[in-house]
Parts: structure tokens; sequence; C-alpha cells
């Protein structure tokens, strides 16, 4: 074999090894994907399912540009999922179930659940094995009014690598729209 | 040898205690690499030392002595005054007299009240929740009473139906983070 044709050799193995390098690269799953959360699907008048120590049933969306707060009306674009959680299996854990984050993705935008102090549902520490309804109120943009999208409610705030997080499809065109949506706080239901 | 005889050896030959070298100390490098910078402790599993005995025994758990326990139902005069009173659910106050062993000054617990048959649901406390009648005779949680003494008391919202054999787990942090004792009584509720 000729110098040429081995220095071609040569080159030809380096460029099929960046090209192999490069296609093992877009294989390999990234840090963000190995440590990804499990959904667990959900849909709203469905069943309770089960996401870590919760367990949590849908009730219903709705949306208005009305809320009403201690007998104040707060106009904008808002929209109410109303929900049954309940914590399940305590024994081997050192902290209390509490649903930690609720966000609802419409298109490009995220919302998170509002924190007001007379709404909050997010992070209340639930009572294990009794159900607890809540009212969870979403702040929209005019654009998402009549918009698909997934609710993701986690019992992990922040960091929910590797974690159970419920996802369910809405569908805020074919919800209900009411005049007016009034908040409950979180009370008990019967078990 | 000469040049000429070590270039007739091959790369390999010539190299095989670099070879060598790589090979153990490129992986070795790597494992120490991701075992440092894991935190260990985030892999750690909680323990739990748990001690069983029945209602009316009492149990060693670190420097306490748990139980004997008792169980009262809350009176509907009582329930009535419930923050969030809840249908199909009845009121519960269990308490277990607390005996240090040692210089226990203030012990902290948590506790769950499991069914010990049936569905075997879990239940955690009402304390922060709810407030009675009779609240400033009712001093939830672990505390110290006037006389000195201490008691453990929980406050339970149970649904009706539920199983009248159960076990309270009083759970007690010890200086190990990672490391729980747990006083395990069984219990008839009335």
């Amino acid at each position: 074999m000729s110098a040429r044709a081995r220095r071609l050799g040569a080159w030809g193995v380096g460029v099929l090894a960046v090209a192999a390098a490069g296609l093992i690269t877009g294989f390999v799953p990234t840090d963000d994907d190995i440590t990804a959360p499990f959904p667990v699907e959900a849909s709203v008048g469905g069943d309770a399912v089960s996401v870590g120590e919760l367990s949590v049933r849908l009730l219903e969306v709705r949306s208005s540009t009305q809320l009403t707060i201690d007998d104040e009306i707060a106009r904008s674009n808002w929209v109410m999922v109303t929900l049954e959680v309940t914590g399940t299996g305590l024994i081997d854990r050192a902290t209390e179930p509490k649903l930690s984050s609720a966000t609802l993705h419409l298109g490009e935008r995220s919302y998170s659940a509002s924190a007001r102090p007379d709404q909050v549902a997010v992070g209340l520490p639930l009572v294990a094995g009794l159900p607890t309804r809540l009212d969870l109120v979403f702040e929209i943009a005019e654009g998402d009014i009549a918009s698909t999208g997934v609710l993701e409610l986690s019992p992990r705030r922040g960091d929910d690598r590797l974690s159970l997080v419920l996802e369910a499809p809405v569908d805020l065109a074919a919800s209900a729209r009411v005049e007016r949506l009034s908040p409950r706080a979180p009370e008990w239901v019967s078990p | 040898m000469s040049v000429a005889a070590g270039a007739k050896r091959g790369w390999w030959r010539r190299n095989v205690a670099g070879v060598c070298v790589a090979t153990l100390c490129v992986p070795s490098l790597l494992g120490v690499t991701a075992w440092v910078s894991t935190p260990q402790s985030d892999f750690a599993a909680t323990t739990f030392e748990t001690v069983s005995a029945a209602q009316d025994a009492r149990v060693e758990v670190g420097a306490l002595s748990v139980g004997p326990l008792q169980v009262e139902k809350v009176s509907q005069e009582s329930a009535e005054a419930f923050d969030a009173a809840v249908p199909g659910t009845n009121a519960y106050l269990v308490a277990a007299k607390l005996t240090p062993q040692g210089g226990v000054s203030s012990p902290e617990c948590s506790a769950a009240l499991r069914e010990a048959d049936g569905a075997a649901r879990v239940f955690t406390p009402a304390n922060g929740f709810v407030s009675l009648n009779e609240s400033d005779d009712y001093r939830v949680g672990c505390t110290r009473g006037e006389q000195g003494e201490y008691h453990a008391v929980f406050l339970f919202v149970l649904p009706e139906q539920v199983s009248a054999n159960a076990v309270l787990d009083v759970r007690f942090p010890t200086s190990d983070p990672r490391r729980y004792d747990v006083a395990s009584l069984s219990l008839t509720l009335p």
C-alpha cells in the first residue's frame, strides 16, 4: 500500500470516528433526560391517581374574567382548577404530604398557581387519610383563554427530578366559562 | 537494543506499560470523581428503630418510656366546635404517657395512626387543623404538663368506616438525622 493510500485511509478512519462520535452523542441522553420526572397521566373528571404520597382527583376546570376574593372583584383572565388531594402512606417518611407545585402550561407559557395568602392551596400541609378540596387559581394571558395545555402537579417543590409528576390535558375552549369564580379556602371533604 | 530493533517490536509492545496504566487509571479516576461529586447522604436510607407493644403496656424508646396509651372519642359537643367539621368522620384523642429515663427536657415527636387490618390506611394527626371547645385542656404533640409530666397527645379525624384495630406510631428523632426511634403501640378505637 502506498504512503498516499495509508494517509487517505487514516483520514477516512478519523472522519468516520468523528461522525460516529457525533451519532453517539445524539443518542446519549442529556443530564435533563436522565433525571426527567416520571409523568402520571390524569384527566379532569376522571378517577383519582396516585402521585408519590398523594392521591389526586381532578374535579373540574372553569374560567372567567372575574374572580371574587373577600367581596372584591378582580378582573383578568382566570382559570380555576378544583381538585381533591389525599395524603397517603406516611409511615416511612419524615415529611408531611403536600401538593408542592402546580403549573399550567398553555402553549409556550407556563403559569404558576396563585400564591395569595387567602388562596394558599399549594404547599398546604395535608392530613394523611382525609381528602382536602383545593381550588387552584391561575391568572393567564388573554391570548391563552381558549387554548389547550397541560396541568402539572408535583408533590415536590422546585426539584422534581426523578419524581412523579401528575400531568393532565386541559382544554380551556371546552371547559366551563362562568360569569364569576369564587375560590374557596382549602377544606376537608367527607372521605 | 537498537532503534531499528525497537521500531520492529510494534506500537502495542512498545507501549504496553502505558496502555496498562491508562486502562487502570482512567476508569479509576472516573469512579473516584463520580463518588466524590455524588452526595452520598441523599441516598442513605432513613432507618426506624421500632419497638412494639400493646395499648396498656410501656415501651422503652431511646431515653423515653412510652405508654400506657389512652384513647378517647371526642364528644359531639366538642366535635361541633371543629373549625372544619367533616360529615362521615369521628375525632379521637390519643394520649400516651412519656417518662424520660435520662435528661430529656423537651421530647420532640410526630405520630401516625394506621389501620391494623383492612386497607391498612395511614392517618396523620389533625392537631394544627382543628380546635376544640376544651382547647385549653388539650396540649397536642409531645408536651410537658404543669406538674412536670410528659405526654404525647394527638387528635385524629378518622372516617367512620375505619378499622377499630389500629396502631399508633410515635416517632422520635435522634441525634442521627437519618435515624428515628419509633414506639409502635396497638390500640382499639372506642
